[in-house]
């Protein structure tokens, strides 16, 4: 039974580590403070990137050149964002920019994109819809049945009977076989809702890495080959579904760039921003005339205005991340984190972070710390003692206080 | 003797194992009238739909189950043994320490972790009358770990109550309280997925845990 007694430390290293899970997160509970940007829209007008701030209970309207606006003057500069107030007021101009506008139009060409890493690290259940892209009504309907990519084609399962349609999955596989698809796929993009104004279907990235153009028409399967251009991994796939018809959706790649398929030729298309996709969140505000896309790093905020035809880019507009002091304070005495949760994926998976070494004066004072507390553990701190409170700190000081080590 | 031994086991715990049982059997009953219900309001194509792409799980409530179940056996387990000092009985018999507290631990572990597999292979083929394989597959993932928490739970139970000082069993219970609650961190469907091994370590470490507590009970600590 002696050597159980070594288990002892293992009530150590556990407790370390519980240590290492917790109090960070109680740090984090106490200081955490939430970071804002101002609200950034680039001026078709002014052709300058425009903010809006909260402050002291009032709303500060600014351009980048410092000059403030009033509410009135703010909706005037940025008319693709204030259409819906200008066009109430009877002030929507008729042209900007030798582009006549109309409220449809502007309509069409507003739209949001989003992405944050959790939507790729994220589980899923492989099953999609395949929705009649050509039914000749205004709304899509669900079809009553669902698909699953395989290594012959795709299998349709009737949710009533949980069973697979073999005549309806040969028919669709066919035409995917016969472009050379090659199953299962490594993953598949579409939007799988009804709440859309037309559907474009599935894109299908297969096991040799060639990508699919995948949709229903007319009850018949319709498969295009999309050619990427050799430099391109795509890692991700976002469909859009946009009202102008522009494009099939967003990829982002496995060197973080960031490309739109255009409808044109199934072009692939470089949007000229800096991001990581495993941490940064991207947002995209889309009008007539610029994209305005904000890219959230860690350290802080970047926005691109980019020209919506050409993508080229027009300008950048840069935020720093005010450095929260407290939580900064954690690196003096918090020398590593055990943490299970990431708002950057869905799932749980223990991560170790260390800090560089700014925390060994805390670890030095608490290894002295030790010494006067000699009453609290009823016996000298023991060489064990010594080391673990040194290595590791607060967490082994606390650990060895209370195993009395 | 080891006949003995599990026949004292036996006739402690076997209402309460019975119990667990029939509590499993209507815990799933109801889950099972609960999706019925379900697929009759919403139907099989919508319930789909939510669970594919809403990350919807319809089986939350057996959450709580095993959790309960490890708890509950653990308890009636070992309290007659630290409140009537069997235990020193038991460690007194002509058996290795290590060897009792194996056959002791074990029965228990058997049982449960059958109980366990009842249970689960029960819901995945309830599930697969309604389900395709993938969803099967977020289901296994998804209610796995909370088994492997009731495993721990009774592991942690007996390495608490075995523990002979009340000062190291409030260590030992909120050591047992975070390793129980990394069970319990996402509702997310398939969160686990990526972490099963872990997950599996910790009862793994729980159980070696049992034998420090017997030890310092056998031993007789007094301080630390």
């Amino acid at each position: 039974m002696k050597q159980f007694k070594h288990i002892n430390k293992v009530i150590l290293v556990i407790m370390i580590l519980g240590l290492s899970w917790l109090l960070p997160q109680i740090w984090h509970l106490i200081t955490d403070e939430a970071t804002r940007y101002p609200f950034t829209y680039f001026s078709s007008v002014n052709h300058t990137f425009c903010t809006l701030e909260y402050e002291k209970e009032e709303f500060i309207r600014k351009d980048a050149h410092g000059n403030t606006y009033t509410e009135e003057q703010w909706d005037s500069i940025l008319p693709m964002f204030s259409f819906r107030q200008l066009a109430t007021d009877g002030l929507l101009p008729d042209t900007l920019n030798g582009i006549e506008l109309n409220v449809k139009d502007i309509r069409k060409t507003n739209y949001y994109f989003r992405y944050k890493p959790n939507e790729l690290f994220s589980p899923s259940i492989p099953l999609y819809p395949l929705f009649e892209s050509m039914s000749g009504r205004v709304d899509l309907e669900m079809p009553g049945d669902v698909f699953r990519v395989t290594k012959d084609g795709v299998a349709f399962i009737n949710p009533k009977t949980n069973k697979i349609n073999f005549t309806k999955s040969l028919r669709y596989s066919k035409p995917l076989l016969d472009k050379g698809f090659r199953g299962p796929a490594k993953w598949v993009a579409g939007s799988p809702t009804t709440r859309k104004s037309y559907d474009e279907g599935y894109f299908i990235l297969d096991q040799n890495s060639r990508l699919f153009h995948f949709k229903r028409v007319n009850d018949k399967a319709f498969v295009k080959e999309i050619k990427i251009p050799e430099n391109i991994d795509p890692i991700f796939m976002k469909t859009t579904e946009y009202g102008d018809k522009r494009f099939y959706g967003f990829v982002i790649s496995s060197d973080s760039k960031l490309y739109v398929i255009s409808c044109n030729k199934y072009k692939f298309i470089n949007i000229p921003v800096h991001f990581d996709y495993k941490n940064d969140n991207i947002m995209l505000m889309a009008n007539l005339f610029y994209w305005n896309i904000g890219i959230t790093t860690d350290s802080g905020k970047v926005c691109y205005a980019i020209n919506t035809n050409d993508f080229s880019l027009v300008d950048t507009l840069r935020y720093h991340k005010e450095p929260n002091k407290m939580a900064e304070a954690s690196k003096y005495f918090l020398p590593f984190t055990l943490k299970f949760k990431s708002y950057k994926s869905n799932y749980i998976k223990p991560q170790f972070s260390a800090v560089p070494v700014k925390y060994i004066l805390a670890n030095l004072f608490f290894v002295i710390l030790l010494v006067p507390l000699k009453p609290l553990r009823k016996r000298k701190p023991t060489p064990l003692a010594i080391t673990i409170t040194l290595i590791t700190g607060i967490y082994g000081f606390i650990t060895t206080l209370l195993l009395r080590l | 003797m080891k006949k003995a031994f599990f026949y004292k086991e036996w006739i402690k715990t076997r209402w309460f194992l019975l119990a667990i049982l029939i509590g499993g059997i209507l815990v799933e009953i109801y889950l099972f009238l609960k999706l019925g219900r379900s697929f009759r309001y919403a139907g099989h194509e919508h319930l789909w739909d939510v669970i594919v792409n809403r990350n919807q799980f319809m089986f939350h409530t057996l959450k709580y189950f095993p959790i309960l179940a490890g708890l509950l056996i653990g308890i009636v387990q070992m309290i007659p043994e630290i409140m009537e000092k069997r235990l020193k009985l038991s460690l007194h018999l002509p058996l290795y320490e290590s060897k009792t507290t194996t056959l002791m631990v074990g029965y228990i572990l058997i049982i449960l972790i059958s109980i366990f597999i009842i249970s689960f292979i029960t819901l995945i083929l309830g599930a697969a009358i309604y389900f395709p394989l993938e969803i099967i597959k977020s289901i296994a993932i998804t209610v796995l770990p909370w088994y492997l928490c009731g495993i721990t739970a009774y592991l942690l139970v007996v390495f608490c109550c075995l523990e002979p000082l009340w000062r190291r069993r409030i260590i030992n219970i909120l050591i047992s309280v975070c390793f129980l609650g990394t069970y319990f961190l996402s509702s997310f469907p398939g969160a686990y997925s990526k972490n099963i091994l872990t997950m599996m370590i910790i009862p793994a470490i729980s159980f070696l845990l049992i034998y420090l507590s017997v030890f310092r009970f056998k031993t007789g600590v007094q301080t630390n």
